[in-house]
This record gives C-alpha cells, structure tokens and sequence, in this order.
C-alpha cells in the first residue's frame, strides 16, 4: 500500500507543479492581494494603523468624566491619537441632532476617523444598577471603515467592562451589600483589541488573512483530481490496477496537505522577508500551520465528496473558502461577541489568525496550543465525513 | 494453469505476428480450462437492471467479442470482470483466481484499456506508462524496459517525451491501448477501443488486437460494430438489455438464426410480369419491389440469380447493380432482439 500511496503521490506532486495554477492561486494571488489590501487599508510592512478619534463628555457625571479622562489617556498609544472636545462648549454633541452635525463638521474639519460621544445620562444609567444599560455612541467617517471599526471595539470595550461593574453592583444590592458600580482604570484596557499592538501588525494581518483563505483554494486541487480521475477514465485503469482503493484516497489526502503547507511557508517565509512580519517563535507558527492546513483539506474534501463532478466542486469550494474567510477575519476583524462571534470561531480562519495574533511577540510557542487543539478537533470533526464520503467516490 | 512471464525477449506464441508486435509477452503454457469464468453476473442500478445473469468464459489465445448497442451492458460486465464493480451476486474468476472490487488478488492477470481516453494529458506518454507500470509493481528497470517495448509497439518512441495533451486523438488511442498492455497481462479487456477513431487509426489497432489473440493473449473485446467483432472475435456473446441473448462463432450464430441472402437488382421498366414467376422458384421466400428495384429474399441467393435475370429480361426489364447481400450479425441481432444494434 505504501509503494502505491507513494506512486500516486509523485505523479499527483508532478502533475499539480507543472499546474501553473498552483503557483498563481497558492502562491502570487494572496501576495499580491495582501500587498494590495496592506496599501489600501493600511501602512506597509511594520507600520501601524494611524487612527484620529475624538471624545465628547455631554453628560459632565462624575463617572462620564472618568471615562472621558480614561479615554484621552490613550493618546499616543497604538497609534492613536485622541482629540478631546468639551461637552459645554457647544461644539460637542448632547444627543440631539444639531450636536450630531456639530460631530461631522469636527470629523471633517480635523480629519478626526470617529468620535465617541458619552451622551447625556451615561452616568444616571450606570449608577442605576438595574434599568436601561448605559450606552456610548460612535458618530464615524465612513470612508475609513477599518479605523471606525477599531474605535467602534474601543467602544464597546468600554461599555462591556462598566456593563459587567453594573450588573455587578445591581445583584450587591438585592443581596444587601453596597457595592458601588466603579469605572476602573483597567477597563480602559486597549491592547486585546488592537492590530497594530503586541499582535500582528496590519501587514502581517492582511498577508495572513490571504493566506489562509487561498490556503483552501491550493489544497482542493489535490482533493478534487479524485473527481476528475472520474471524468477522464483514469479511475478505471486506478482501480483495476493491484493496489487497494484506500491508497489512492491517502494519496490525494497527503498531496493536498503537502500543496497546502508549502503554499503557506512560502507566502509566510516571503511575508518575513519582503513584509518585516514578524510571524513569533516558529515552533508554535508551524504547529498552527500544520493544523490549519489539515483542517483545510478536511474542509475541502467533504465539498469533494458531495460534489458530482470536479468542476461543481470546484464552484462550492470556492464559496466555502471565501464564505468562511469573511466570517473567520481573513478580510476584516469580527465582532467577537453575539451569533457573528460564535459563527466566526467554528472557522479554521479564525483559529489561525488569533493563533498568529497570539504569537507575535510572544516568548514561547506553547501559546498557540489551544488554537492548534481548536483546528485539529475542527479536522477531525470534519475529517471523517469527509472521508467516508470520499470512499464513496471510489467507483468506476 | 497458464501463466505470463513480461519481458524476457523471447515468446512462445502460437503466431510469429506477437513476437513481432509485442515482444515483451509470453504465454508459457496453455491447457484447455478457460483463463476467464464468469457465471451468473447481475448488476442493478436503482431501476435498471444493468447486466442480467450474465455468464461467459475465454480460452486462453481466444478473442471474445461482446456485441451489443450502447446501454446494453457491455461495460458494465466488463467492469465487474475486470474488478471494478461488485456484482450484486455471480462470480468471477480469472487465471484461477476469483476476482473481487476489495481486494487486489489476480490483478495483474488483467489488463484494462477503458472507453474513455483513460491518460493523464499533462504527463508525456513515457511518464504514463512509468506511473502505471510502478502501480503494477514492476521496478524501474522493468518498467522502463517494457515501457521502451510498448512505445515501440504503439509507434510513439520518438514522441514519448511529449505531452500526450499535443497528440492526436489516434496516438492517444494506441497510448491508451499501450498501457493496457504494459504489464503483459493474460486477459485484455477492451471497451469499445475504435469509437471516435478514424479509419486508419481503427485499422491498426483492429490489426494490433488481431496479434495479441495469435499471440496467445485471451482478449474480451466489446463494440457495437459488428464489422469488428465479425472480424476480431473467435467467438461473439451478443447482449440486450442486460442479458447474452445469443452466443457462438460468426457462423454458428447467422446459422442459429437461419436468415436468407437478400437479392437487391436494380432494374428499369416494369417488372410486373415476371415477379410471380420469380416467387415460384424453387428456394425463394419472397419477392418485393422497392425503389426501381426489385428485392428477393432466398436461401441461396447466388444459386437462384440467373433464373431471377432470366424471368426480369423475358418480362422486358432491363437489369442495373445486383447486390447479394448474406445474413449478418446486424441480421441476427435483428432477429433476436426486433432492433436494429446501432439503435
């Protein structure tokens, strides 16, 4: 079986080199994009994401005065700079909608990305412990979606962590003890949710973000030749030769995986040298490299095994690559929380991409451990369907 | 049992044309028991029935044809013959051994040249053979001996290089054949080798398929051309619908069905007068006119034609083309199945 498993393989590997496609699909086009989408949404290389926000205290509490110190506390860190508005002075917004043209002539005017506005109430609500929960607002710039929506996740940060001290405050007085809902100056606590910090810079993010989505694309040609061994009539003469039908699904198995990760050490071997991506300690990137491919061809061998023909297969995996890069951050962050969360980490993408994020500028690998458990319980939850479906492929 | 040994540059073949064509094949020995035994083969597929109690057995050195239009079963027998089906009951054995879709026992006794142009058209025809010679366990040595034989064989050794995608669609057909042959099995299964193929390109293999079976090879060759199993085959199964309806030589089956020579004569002017007088010859069954001809049906079409002529010329026809026509297979599937094969 192993000579058999082996001699498939060669000619398989062979037939998929000369294939331009491999190197054009696996190789140049998620290089190309990452340079691409780098220089659209954000600076080259190690550069950070510069963002512009602004902070408008309506309410003038003394918690909304916390905040709104806490916030303009994060000037200059990350790349962000904060620009501050005084919430009396009548160029600040009060919720109504004469403050909110006031906003948008600050936005324009001082090129600012986003403002948070901490309307009036903010601190009523948070001192209620119980009621409606208190809010910010984000009034954004829409031509620069990827530095509203990190000012967006600053915000809902900050109201997520006074939400829990509410709540928390709230169930101590139907106990009878007196705790008093508190803003903490660790709430304010920015570094989790940002690119351009201790994770990937936006580069290295974007590059990743490709990789893992063509990462798909590459180790389906190996899968679905099974198919189109069907169409052409080689299945046949395969089948009819003295080897056990299990070997030719191995073999299609291993050259897909093998196709996947040399396609992925080669844009991040060419991402570390030609991007500065500092990708971590290589141990740990290449567990999660591994895992992430396995999953990958596990994925796209169930499409191949659904599939009737190889060029419909072909059309689904698409679908399922693209689909699932979306909803795992391959193209943009996700949210983390509510049903867009959830959905985004069943996928193998998101798993990789925090794996990276986790990495870079981390001292060891072992931090990557449970996002590689994560993609391996994804593969072989996946992967055995797969395969059986495959087996039923195995006919003349 | 008879058995093949590839490639040892010499051959035992009851024919010189297999040592001539094939030189790396060997037929060691021969005895009387069939190399092919397939007994009661049913395959059904949701409401098909497929193949219908299908039995047949090959000598060795035999050509087999199965004869029959397309949907008749022919593939799909050959495909459990060969072990790429599971029968869903019926057995069948090859150089003794019984062959079975999971397992790998008496593969190498068998080889496949499928309908489809079953070759990687990315790969060079050396590449294609190398790759299926290594699948049938041969060492590279061996491989690339017996790969150098076929390419000769298939006249394609100066182009072996190449990409079999730049070939024409004939050398991709000898390709095809070529790798069936490559690892000198003891039955060859054919499927429909000519379809698609042009007259000079048919012509050789026709004449390639005639070497093997002299050379001691048991062939299994199916078509819906009757010119060629008429030509190729020692012996015809002719299959409808799933079943072998009829089964035997060229003659034994025209015999069978017992049909007569048809006489077709061209003729100007009215043959009125002398058709009554040509039903009542001795030996003719019938007579009909058909498109200023006239279209005598009798048991021995040559022996009755003068008297036909005479009673034409006397009745003051004259007489144009005359076309005898002998009973066929075409005539005898016909007959067995009210259907024309090319249906």
């Amino acid at each position: 079986m192993i000579a058999a498993v082996r001699t498939i393989t060669v000619k398989d590997m062979r037939q998929r080199l000369r294939d331009k496609s491999f190197f054009l699909v696996g190789i140049v086009t998620p290089f190309v994009l990452a340079i691409i989408f780098d220089l659209v949404f954000g600076g080259l290389g190690g550069d950070e994401l510069e963002v512009r926000a602004g902070v408008v205290d309506a309410d003038q509490s003394e918690i909304s005065g916390r905040l709104y110190e806490g916030v303009s506390a994060i000037d200059g860190e990350g790349g962000v700079t904060i620009v501050t508005f005084d919430g009396d002075s009548g160029t600040g917004p009060d919720g109504t909608s004469d403050g909110e043209l006031d906003v948008r002539s600050a936005i324009d005017e001082q090129g600012l990305d986003a403002v948070i506005v901490i309307p009036e109430g903010f601190g009523a609500d948070v001192t209620s412990g119980g009621g409606q929960a208190p809010r910010l607002r984000v009034v954004a710039d829409p031509d620069r979606p990827i530095q509203v929506g990190i000012v967006e996740s600053i915000a809902d940060g900050l109201v997520t962590d006074i939400e829990r001290s509410r709540l928390a405050a709230g169930a101590g007085q139907q106990l009878g003890t007196s705790t008093e809902p508190a803003l903490q100056e660790a709430d304010l606590d920015l570094h989790r949710e940002w690119p351009g910090g201790e994770g990937l810079d936006t580069g290295s993010r974007m590059l990743a973000g490709m990789v893992v989505m063509f990462v798909f694309f590459t180790v389906s040609f190996g899968v679905t030749t099974l198919l189109s061994e069907k169409e052409t009539g080689t299945m046949r003469r395969l089948l009819a030769a003295p080897i056990r039908r299990d070997a030719i699904l191995a073999a299609k198995g291993i050259v897909s995986y093998v196709l996947g990760a040399l396609a992925t050490v080669i844009l991040m071997v060419a991402g570390a040298v030609l991007m500065d991506a500092d990708w971590g300690p290589w141990l740990g990137v290449s567990a999660l490299v591994l895992a992430a491919v396995l999953t990958a061809v596990a994925l796209m061998a169930v499409v191949a095994g659904i599939a009737k023909t190889a060029e419909g297969a072909s059309g689904v995996q698409a679908i399922v690559a693209v689909g699932l890069a979306m909803l795992g951050g391959s193209w943009f962050p996700v949210a983390s929380e509510g049903i867009l969360g959830v959905l985004s980490q069943l996928t193998p993408h998101y798993w990789f991409l925090e794996g990276l994020d986790s990495l870079a500028g981390a001292d060891s690998g072992s931090v990557v451990l449970p996002h590689v458990a994560a993609l391996v319980a994804i593969a072989v939850v996946v992967g055995v369907p797969a395969t059986v479906l495959l087996r039923r492929r195995l006919t003349p | 049992m008879p058995c093949s040994v590839p490639s040892r540059g010499r051959t035992s073949g009851s024919d010189g044309r297999m040592a001539e064509r094939f030189p790396g094949t060997i037929i060691v020995s021969a005895v009387n028991d069939p190399l092919v035994e397939a007994a009661h083969l049913y395959k059904r597929f949701d409401k098909l029935q497929a193949v219908d109690d299908v039995s047949l057995s090959i000598d060795p050195g035999e050509t087999y044809g199965l004869l029959g239009p397309n949907g008749a079963g022919k593939t799909t027998a050959i495909s459990m013959i060969a072990g790429l089906l599971e029968p869903d009951s019926g057995t069948v054995t090859v150089a003794g051994t019984q062959i079975k879709p999971r397992s790998t026992q008496g593969r190498e006794a068998i080889g496949l040249v499928p309908q489809d142009l079953a070759i990687y058209p990315d790969l060079s025809a050396e590449e294609n053979l190398m790759f299926f010679a290594s699948l049938y366990g041969m060492s590279k040595r061996d491989a690339r001996a017996r790969a150098d034989e076929v390419l000769e064989v298939i006249g394609l050794a100066d182009r072996r290089k190449e990409r079999t995608s730049k070939y024409s669609g004939g050398m991709k057909r000898r390709l095809n054949i070529g790798i069936g042959l490559l690892h000198s099995p003891r039955l060859l299964i054919l499927d429909e080798p000519t379809v698609g193929v042009d007259p000079q390109s048919r012509n050789a293999i026709l004449e390639s398929v005639e070497a093997l079976s002299g050379g001691g090879m048991a062939v299994l060759y199916t078509t819906h051309y009757m010119e060629e199993a008429e030509r190729l085959c020692d012996r015809i199964g002719i299959i409808d619908s799933g079943r072998v309806v009829a089964e035997g030589t060229t003659e034994q089956l025209i015999s069978r069905v017992g049909e007569n020579d048809r006489v077709r004569i061209e003729v100007t002017g009215s043959v009125d007068a002398a058709i009554g007088h040509i039903r009542d010859i001795s030996g003719v069954v019938e007579a009909s006119t058909e498109d200023h001809a006239i279209v005598v049906m009798a048991d021995d079409g040559s022996r009755h034609l003068p008297a036909v002529i005479n009673h034409l010329v006397d009745g003051g026809a004259q007489v144009g083309s005359i076309e005898v026509t002998r009973p066929d297979l075409e005539a005898v599937f016909l007959h067995l199945t009210g259907k024309a094969l090319r249906e």
